[in-house]
């Protein structure tokens, strides 16, 4: 539901190893929201993301989920609920572009699958019409490894959007595309959102930003703050 | 220090300095006696005196040889077939046989050959090993050699120089690096075949070892293995510090110097021997010439070879699977906690030390002679050594698609099967190549010790003195191994 608390980072210092980055970090995501994030290069974008996903601890203060993000059992790390695309998108190279999407409901799935066909076929469904949308149609069947860069990050963007989250953590994914591609992305991130999903994206473009956020934070000094 | 560190180099030079000091008191014992007795008691087991010593030392003078024959012969196969490739289709082709020749044609079969002919010598245990490690040494070479690296010959080759004088330049410029590194490790596998060639009845550390176990005389045989163990340590942390395990790699003209002394030692190593065969003592002996019916020829080594071919692909199927488990719990990117996998790779360490021979005797004490006792030897030595190669190449393929499966939600078994494992599936099919080629080679070796197949018809055929079957088995043996490299031609790249 619009406006639901998902994630909350209060007073928190982020970093690697004992190396603080940002210090006094306060960040609320509701459902619904469309945040991007801006900063320089090297300002701490791809940390604040890597944090709320999970995948680095606070080193001080706290990060909070709620609603949908808290219910899961599994640890914040490993939790199908939050997406998040970090900017080498870590696809399986020798397999097919819409085998990567596919790995995107493994989360849902029992079993192990080898193979493509062995896939629901509701998920082979959406995940053919996702790779459409994002105008990867003629490469469904082609393996990543030949993939460009751009090809790429648009198939790991279709793999998070097929987890079905409640919060995508999406880091640059618009710095390989053209602008045609890029609108795609966004649109297909604002159905999401109209979904009941919150997006996070850290962007270098700030009349993007101004265009498709609700909401723009600004890392400065080591800090984060409302644009 | 880390504790990679730590397993890598220091444990096994402290082993090393163990080994050394152990023979020093050993030295000194036999110099004076009464040192041993009153110094140290009865540490030692006293039927360990005099009985060694002298074969522990011939066996680790017979490996350095060995070896530097093998490097020598290795760097000759390579670049007569690898070098000129654009220039001569015969010269390519007649190295590739060579090459297989030497890689295929079992080594007990030139053992055997040569013994009718010259007697039990210590020359030709060195000669079969040479062969032996050099043809393995030219297709490692050959597989890991790339363009870029031949690009100083062709550059040379134009500038007008000779093959040899182009030869030189490779080798100076790129390829001491490999050969440093290979024949670093090749030395552990020289040193395995030195000690079952000594059992199949070329003497030194491999009889004694089998003479000493049927004889009952355990403490014995525990020390030998022991002393195996530090030998084996000590190549291992010579390949570490050479850079192959991820060190600081050694300075490039310390490497050249030691290539160098190893080219001209072996080359000087093939001298000597072909020298003391030619000119020995005992005069040549032409071998009893006795061809049997074909037919009856023909049954039994195809009924040989069948047990052999059994034998090495039982082994290898269930080293592939074993050893890919292993293997990913072996991995240091993908086992947590994090010591597991070190403390998993020094038990493999230890475990590739164990001779083939011990492992035989013990396979045959618990199924019997024949086949099967050599399939449950080399299941437990592609096991082993497919855990590591596995693992190795877990780690330089990386997990970063298995852990985005996680990320995403995957379960681990989902994670691997569909993260990590598409990833490794051409290397998996290429160690199942190698395993099979290995083993085959493998069963032979160790089917002359009393494991069956070919050979034990090798054996026979020696103890026939027949000549025409011991090349029969031979060739047949070198075509198996042929047929398997023929079909993992199509494998993606070879371990």
């Amino acid at each position: 539901m619009p406006g639901t608390m998902l994630a909350e980072l209060r007073d928190a210092t982020l970093g690697y190893g004992r190396t603080a980055i940002l210090t006094a970090t306060s960040m609320r995501i509701r459902a619904g929201d469309r945040i991007a994030l801006l900063g320089d290069s090297g300002a701490g974008k791809s940390t604040v993301l890597a944090c709320l996903a999970g995948q680095t601890p606070t080193l001080a203060g706290g990060l909070t989920y709620f609603g949908p993000l808290a219910s899961s059992r599994v640890p914040a790390l490993h939790r199908p609920e939050i997406a998040w695309v970090p900017h080498e998108p870590a696809l399986v190279a020798d397999l097919y572009a819409i085998t990567n999407v596919l790995h995107g409901c493994l989360g849902r799935l029992r079993l192990p699958r080898f193979h493509w066909r062995t896939y629901p076929r509701a998920e082979r469904a959406a995940a053919a019409d996702l790779l459409t949308r994002l105008g990867l149609a003629h490469v469904t069947h082609v393996r990543c490894g030949r993939l460009s860069r751009g090809q790429q990050q648009r198939v790991a963007v279709g793999r998070a959007l097929l987890q079905r989250p409640a919060l995508v953590l999406l880091d640059e994914p618009t710095s390989s595309l053209d602008p045609q591609s890029a609108t795609a992305l966004l649109r297909l991130l604002d159905d999401l959102v109209s979904c009941g999903s919150a997006v996070v994206l850290a962007l270098h473009d700030e009349r993007l930003a101004e265009v498709w956020a609700t909401r723009r934070m600004r890392l400065v000094g080591g800090r984060l703050v409302e644009a | 220090m880390s504790v990679r560190r730590v397993l890598g180099t220091v444990l096994p030079a402290l082993v090393g300095v163990g080994l050394a000091a152990y023979c020093a008191v050993k030295v000194a014992s036999e110099v004076s006696p009464a040192f041993l007795t009153r110094r140290l008691g009865g540490m030692f087991p006293p039927s360990f005196d005099g009985v060694t010593l002298r074969e522990i030392g011939a066996t680790v003078a017979t490996v350095l040889a060995a070896a530097a024959m093998g490097v020598s012969w290795g760097t000759f196969l390579y670049l007569f077939r690898a070098l000129p490739r654009e220039e001569s289709t015969v010269r390519r082709w007649s190295a590739a046989v060579a090459s297989l020749l030497a890689r295929g044609f079992p080594e007990v079969a030139v053992l055997f050959c040569l013994q009718l002919f010259f007697g039990t010598r210590l020359e030709i245990l060195l000669i079969c090993v040479g062969l032996y490690t050099g043809g393995v040494l030219s297709r490692l070479l050959d597989i890991t050699v790339t363009d870029d690296q031949r690009e100083p010959y062709r550059r040379v080759r134009q500038a007008g120089a000779t093959h040899a004088v182009a030869f030189v330049a490779v080798l100076t410029a790129s390829v001491d690096l490999l050969l440093f590194r290979a024949c670093l490790l090749r030395l552990d596998s020289v040193l395995r075949k030195v000690v079952i060639l000594g059992v199949a009845g070329a003497g030194g550390i491999g009889l004694s070892l089998q003479e000493h176990y049927a004889y009952g005389d355990i403490a014995v045989v525990g020390g030998l293995c022991l002393l195996l163990l530090c030998f084996h340590a000590g190549l291992e942390s010579l390949a570490a510090l050479a850079g192959t395990g991820g060190h600081a790699p050694v300075p490039p003209t310390a490497r050249r110097y030691a290539v160098g002394f190893l080219q001209g030692t072996g080359v000087l190593g093939w001298l000597f021997c072909l020298g003391r065969l030619a000119t020995g003592s005992r005069p040549l002996a032409l071998p009893y010439i006795d061809l049997p019916p074909l037919t009856y020829l023909g049954q039994r080594l195809a009924a040989a070879a069948m047990e052999t071919v059994a034998s090495a692909l039982a082994a290898a199927s269930i080293g592939i699977i074993a050893g890919s488990l292993i293997g990913l719990a072996a991995s240091v990117e993908l086992c947590r906690p994090r010591w597991l996998p070190y403390v998993i790779r020094l038990l493999l360490a230890v475990s590739r030390a164990v001779p083939d021979v011990l492992l035989v005797i013990l396979a045959i004490s618990a199924v019997g002679f024949g086949w099967s006792s050599g399939a449950v030897v080399l299941a437990v030595l592609s096991t082993i050594t497919a855990a590591k190669l596995f693992a190795d190449e877990v780690d330089s393929v990386g997990v970063s698609s298995y852990q985005a499966l996680r990320a995403l939600g995957a379960s681990p078994l989902q994670s691997l099967t569909s993260g990590l494992l598409p990833q490794l599936g051409g290397q998996l099919t290429s160690i199942a190549y190698w395993q099979i080629e290995h083993n085959l080679r493998n069963a032979v070796l160790i089917g002359s010790v009393g494991a069956g197949g070919l050979g034990y018809f090798l054996v026979e055929a020696r103890n026939a003195g027949s000549l025409p079957a011991l090349v029969a088995g031979g060739l047949l043996a070198c075509l198996l191994v042929g047929m398997v490299e023929l079909l993992g031609r199509g494998a993606p790249r070879q371990p």
